[in-house]
């Protein structure tokens, strides 16, 4: 059964595909979207998170038949470009957090979905939220990183907000 | 544009001054020379305190540098990049040579095709040991674009100035890609000046990583992101046994699924290669594996091969005689046995590679350590000389040691191009990346003291570990085991004992075991760490001395200027820590120091019990690599460390049961969250006097588990001597 949905704000339409295909590698081999990771396929890590309808969904264990007629967001569509940053991009940046990288496409993925829930978190909120998995060590940077990127929301608040879900 | 061959054609005035002896391990070739027995020791000894080579035997600029379309100044680097912030390290010293923002430097991974580099990436060598080479060669460079515009422009050369890509004097200007199509007419300078400490302008600067925004916009290409042109999609299964052996496969269901391509069968393992890689995923599991188990090795006989005096060792260290003062003080005497667990890699981007085989050639884009031994391997796997090989390599996922000696994974992944005809990714999965892993080994450290009551001092101190290899049987030199005795450079880096005792007594012994072992961060440094400083707690806590006391009580004599290093770091830690202010209820408090290759680390841990389990709250941690090249990078890298320290003291860890590691995803295998980060404090100091800088990837490391363990015990009484921690 060919796979139609929407990524990024585009059209996929009749995609021949498995429909039972981790939307991981639709995402990455049909699509060419490469900024989303495989690590554990087991959903247990987070490096493959993306939103589907607003969900926050760990694709390597999400079939694609499961994203029929969604829209799908990746890290690719988070923000616009690069001089029109989403606060979570804009935050990490200025907390400097990341090491090897991999893994960050999937927190910030989360971190974007965790502030639209609550948009001023506690330190512990994060920690209760955030379940991702990263062997850096960039958990102290996140934690500053989601409360930076949650100021910088709370005073855009009077400007309009670009349509990310 | 740089060609390394042209280079050699017309050959280079200064040749002598850019290529270095690449001093690796010690020198394989030293050591074949002097041989066994004592001169083991002392080879021990040198290699515990010299400085780290880069293992980079050629410094031309022509290797290095390349210059772009955008006249952009392209460093090509000889070390990966796994995440600790090498090629921002590397860009902030050839900007300050070259004198130019470093905004106008990017940094790409060097492949085979880059500077030949014997040492890979680790042992956190790489910035300490660029240090001065890589700025002399950006000096020069400096020198030789200064001198070509001058020549071309027909200006002075004192007046020439390089500006966004520019290069000139006022109005006389031109770009640099333009001037750097005569590159290879470029005449390297005689002398070049490199800057002293005090005229830095971007060294010492807590700079933003260079590669944070392409990682934060998901566009910085990893091994697994790559490709080429009809590449396949591959999958392999090894002997999940520690001894197996395939016997014999039924692929008919797998061949007849939709996709596949082929069933490869070699001698230890079985593939398939397929269009997609949930295809060959899908394919593998369908495959019907005999495997003749071999021996069924358990966790607990594993463990009792590591006993002490059982094989050949060496001894790295011995000061008057400890064993006998240790013995004949039986009252003041202390014996215990530490233990760490076998550990896993975890790193977040599974091990791959992307394998073309042509009839005399190889391409192949890998994600390794080290590219160089990938090299060494497949030219001694094929038959195939190095210059008939393309190796890229690419920003790496992490690697923490797991990557250094993987070197079947591109050979396997050859055999599957092989036998397809056509390019093959080979990407191992997690559960694979568990189970057919390189662990980090267990191993015992057998310490003893014997200590005076009446006058507070230690008057003998014993340190003998019995450990898994991490190095010898890993090279690609046979008989290194026979010859060295044991893996004193890994392993047993950190048995050496630093503290001013009159009798003292260190020894490394290697067990033999079916078990894949490897480097892991910190090497040594971990077991050892863990050993010597919860050991050192034991003692304080015997004779009723402040542990901070004990160790300012023992600071070696004979070094003034490590002696200097280490109490400055032990004071300022017990003021940043608060040490000596009272504690919260329930509240554990511990420390301990370490010194990795001249980089001091000392640690405070505090502890709670939180739901029945240990928690890390608050860590204190003061490093000292005598030079900081940036400060911001060095904090990101002690941070690191704390936080695979905490997770590795507190939850990880490997077993064995059946012959098959039980591990399999990171349900079983459980690493730090978030939810796990306690409140961190850093502090960085630097030597004045200093001429390069010291490690900081793995240095952090080593307080860790023993200052947890010391907070421990100070909360609950329980001294814990095995890691992981054990629920409380």
């Amino acid at each position: 059964m060919p796979a139609n949905f929407k990524i990024n704000g585009r059209s996929v339409e009749n995609l021949d595909i498995d429909p039972m295909t981790p939307l991981l590698w639709v995402i990455r081999d049909e699509l060419n979207l490469k900024g989303t990771k495989y690590s554990c396929g087991k959903s247990l890590c987070g490096a493959c998170s993306v939103h589907v309808d607003g969900e926050l969904v760990r694709s390597c264990s999400f079939p694609v038949n499961l994203a029929e007629g969604s829209e799908v967001t990746t890290i690719e569509g988070l923000s616009p470009d690069e001089a029109a940053l989403h606060p979570v991009q804009q935050a990490w940046i200025e907390e400097n957090v990341l090491q090897c990288g991999y893994c960050q496409p999937g927190f910030m993925m989360a971190a974007a979905k965790l502030l639209e829930r609550i948009p001023n978190p506690t330190d512990q909120e994060i920690k209760d939220s955030i379940t991702n998995i990263c062997r850096c060590g960039t958990q102290p940077r996140i934690i500053k990183a989601i409360k930076r990127a949650a100021q910088l929301n709370l005073s855009q608040e009077t400007t309009p907000k670009t349509n990310i879900r | 544009m740089s060609n390394t061959e042209n280079t050699k054609k017309k050959g280079f005035s200064r040749r002598k001054f850019f290529k270095r002896t690449g001093i690796v391990l010690g020198g394989t070739a030293v050591l074949l020379y002097f041989g066994r027995h004592r001169i083991r020791r002392s080879i021990a000894g040198m290699a515990a305190s010299m400085d780290s080579p880069s293992g980079v035997t050629d410094f031309s600029p022509k290797i290095w540098f390349d210059i772009n379309a955008d006249n952009k100044i392209i460093v090509r680097s000889s070390k990966e990049e796994i995440g600790q912030g090498t090629f921002t390290g590397i860009a902030m010293l050839v900007a300050e040579e070259l004198e130019i923002p470093i905004t106008d430097v990017d940094v790409v991974p060097g492949g085979l095709a880059g500077p030949p580099d014997m040492a890979g990436t680790g042992g956190s060598m790489s910035l300490g040991a660029l240090y001065i080479p890589l700025r002399e060669t950006a000096a020069t460079m400096r020198e030789m674009i200064k001198n070509a515009a001058a020549a071309k422009l027909n200006i002075d050369v004192n007046t020439v100035k390089l500006n966004k890509g520019f290069i000139g004097s006022g109005s006389k200007t031109i770009a640099l890609s333009e001037l750097a199509q005569n590159w290879n007419d470029w005449k390297i300078p005689k002398e070049v000046k490199i800057k002293k400490r005090s005229e830095f302008k971007i060294i010492g600067q807590p700079l933003p990583r260079i590669d944070l925004i392409p990682k934060v916009m998901g566009k910085t290409p990893f091994c697994i992101d790559k490709s080429m042109p009809e590449m396949l999609c591959g999958a392999i299964l090894r002997s999940p046994y520690l001894e197996g052996k395939l016997l014999s496969v039924d692929a008919s269901e797998a061949e007849k699924m939709k996709g596949v391509v082929k069933v490869v069968q070699e001698k230890d393992w079985v593939g398939v290669v397929a269009e997609k890689r949930y295809q060959a995923e899908m394919a593998l599991k369908k495959l019907k594996v005999e495997w003749d188990q071999g021996k069924m090795w358990q966790q607990e006989e594993l463990e009792a091969l590591h006993e002490e005096g059982k094989v050949v060792g060496v001894t790295v260290q011995k000061d008057g005689k400890a064993d006998a003062v240790i013995e004949d003080n039986k009252t003041n005497a202390l014996n215990a046995t530490y233990e760490v667990q076998y550990l896993a890699h975890g790193q977040m981007e599974p091990i791959g590679t992307i394998a073309h085989f042509q009839e005399d050639k190889i391409h192949i884009i890998a994600s390794t350590q080290a590219v160089d031994h990938v090299a060494n391997a497949l030219k001694s796997e094929f038959g195939i000389s190095k210059k008939k090989m393309t190796i890229e390599t690419s920003f790496v996922g992490g690697g923490f040691g797991g990557r250094h000696y993987v070197f079947h994974l591109p050979i396997d992944a050859l055999y599957l191009s092989k036998a397809v005809g056509k390019p093959v990714h080979l990407l191992r999965t997690r559960e694979e990346e568990f189970q057919a892993a390189y662990v980090r080994p267990y191993g015992r450290n057998f310490m003893g003291a014997a200590i005076n009551p009446e006058t507070k001092r230690i008057e003998a101190l014993r340190n003998v570990q019995v450990s898994g290899d991490m190095n010898l049987k890993n090279l690609p030199v046979p008989g290194l085991m026979t010859l060295l005795g044991a893996d004193f450079l890994g392993t047993g880096h950190g048995v050496h004992i630093e503290y001013e005792i009159p009798n003292r007594f260190g020894r490394i012994e290697n067990v033999e075991t079916p078990v894949n072992t490897s480097i892991w961060r910190g090497v040594g440094c971990v077991p050892n760490g863990f050993a010597r400083e919860s050991f050192m707690d034991e003692i304080a806590r015997k004779i009723s001395i402040d542990p901070f006391d004990l160790r300012l009580e023992h600071l070696t004599n004979g070094d003034d200027i490590m002696q200097k290093r280490m109490s400055r770091a032990l004071l300022s830690l017990r003021q940043e820590s608060a040490w000596d202010s009272p504690k919260e209820d329930g509240v554990g408090r511990g420390m301990a120091i370490f010194v990795d290759r001249k980089t001091i680390a000392a640690m405070v841990a505090e502890i709670k019990i939180v739901d029945g389990l240990y928690k890390v709250t608050k860590v204190t941690q003061v490093i000292n690599p005598a030079i900081a090249i940036n400060p911001e990078s060095i904090r990101k890298q002690a941070e690191g460390c704390i936080m695979m320290g905490i997770s590795s003291s507190l939850t990880e860890e490997v077993t064995i049961k059946d012959s098959q590691i039980q591990q399999s995803n990171y349900h079983n295998y459980k690493m730090a969250y978030v939810a796990d980060t306690p409140e961190i404090k850093i502090v960085i100091q630097e030597d004045e006097a200093a001429e390069r800088p010291y490690g900081v990837g793995e240095p952090p490391i080593a307080p860790v588990a023993p200052s947890i363990g010391n907070a421990i015990f100070d909360l609950t009484g329980k001294r814990l001597r095995r890691l992981p921690f054990a629920k409380v």
